[in-house]
């Protein structure tokens, strides 16, 4: 018998998994978007989030407050920015064309040359905010870095249905809470019925 | 606790369940380096990863480059080659049970901290950074001692557990460092461990 997984996602029409490219932090004061994940409206699947994980290389020491790591529920899909390789968990499965990932580096360690946008999604905007973390911080570069990967909304079951969408917000206003040479990777888990 | 992870059942009565682990393994610079590969030839069962996990001893100080990439990812069985076949033990975590001869975990290391009879594992798919990140399942930046006088404390990398990632006949996956543009340190070593089980399709 060939392997099913038991509920919940034993149902699945896609089961998968993205990576980001190394992002680099774009300063400014208005935070970054570094990933998106829509279900275009036209979309005859639910998506199921289970998982977001985040990493952090820091180049600098900041005195100032990290930035805060917010993922917010959108309604409309985020513009610019690289669009990202779906990878299945099981190859049988086929992702639907509907739902559509993007990042905010064109390739590894270079920035997209239009960033990740998003409109509704803004500095200190909590209404649709659904978990939040503060960055990491080195208040000198004298130390370790281990491994610290955050997980975010593990076992949540984020429910994406259709003209609905998930973006990662890096959310400061201080550009030295977020230098350009400091990178951010980004690794989502998802799975479509 | 991932709620989900009671839908990857540990395969059922009768069903191979095994880990394999890697020597600590020197670090290569500008390089994708693949230190262990699972490859399921053709003919053989669904593969299921049950837990891939990462440790890394750094020798010494890196506090202008950048720490490398582990990143997990797919690739095919025929595109994975060695010039000699290093193959790691499949240990059972029950001995009644085998594991079908086309699963194999291949390990670039052979001796724990030595280039001692390395074997490197090429890969077709997976050589270039954007091969790495279109292929890739999970991904967390490796550790980086600022100074050499620091401390080396319990911090294994789960980087995939329970997330019912399937390799069928023809598959593989790769556990690879990736330091392509980073000029990393070469004398730091890592494990690495991987869990499956394994259903005859």
């Amino acid at each position: 018998m060939a392997y099913q997984p038991r509920n919940p996602e034993s149902q699945a029409l896609y089961r998968g998994r993205v990576c980001s490219y190394r992002t680099p932090g774009r300063a400014g004061t208005t935070g970054q978007k570094i990933f998106s994940l829509f279900n275009a409206s036209a979309s005859s699947r639910v998506v199921h989030i289970n998982q977001i994980a985040i990493d952090l290389y820091q180049t600098a020491a900041k005195t100032v407050a990290p930035p805060i790591i917010r993922i917010h529920r959108v309604t409309s899909d985020a513009s610019s920015g690289t669009a990202l390789t779906k990878v299945a968990k099981d190859t049988s499965l086929s992702s639907s064309a509907s739902i559509t990932v993007k990042g905010d580096a064109s390739t590894d360690g270079t920035s997209s040359a239009s960033a990740l946008t998003h409109a509704s999604v803004t500095v200190s905007g909590l209404t649709t905010c659904l978990t939040e973390e503060f960055a990491p911080r080195v208040l000198s570069l004298v130390g370790y870095e281990p491994f610290d990967r955050t997980e975010l909304l593990e076992g949540k079951d984020i429910i994406l249905r259709g003209n609905e969408g998930i973006v990662v917000f890096l959310d400061y206003t201080v550009a030295t809470s977020n230098p350009t040479t400091d990178m951010y990777i980004v690794t989502c888990d998802w799975w479509e019925i | 606790m991932y709620s989900g992870a009671a839908a990857f059942p540990s395969g059922g009565r009768g069903a191979f369940r095994g880990i394999a682990s890697s020597v600590a393994t020197l670090e290569r610079t500008g390089v994708a380096q693949h230190i262990m590969a699972i490859v399921v030839s053709n003919g053989g069962p669904d593969v299921i990863i049950k837990r891939i996990t990462v440790d890394v001893a750094k020798a010494s100080a890196s506090t202008t480059v950048p720490p490398s990439i582990i990143r997990i990812c797919r690739s095919i069985a025929d595109g994975v080659s060695q010039s000699v076949s290093l193959i790691a033990t499949k240990t059972p975590k029950d001995s009644r049970l085998n594991s079908d001869n086309n699963v194999t975990v291949l390990v670039e290391g052979a001796t724990d901290w030595s280039t001692t009879g390395r074997q490197i594992i090429s890969i077709t798919n997976l050589q270039t950074t954007a091969d790495l990140v279109n292929n890739c399942l999970s991904q967390e930046y490796s550790t980086r001692m600022f100074t050499a006088i620091g401390p080396e404390v319990l911090d294994q990398s789960i980087l995939l557990e329970d997330k019912g990632i399937v390799l069928h006949a023809g598959q593989a996956l790769s556990v690879t460092i990736d330091n392509l543009s980073l000029g990393a340190p070469t004398n730091s070593s890592y494990a690495a461990t991987i869990e499956w089980y394994e259903i005859k399709p």
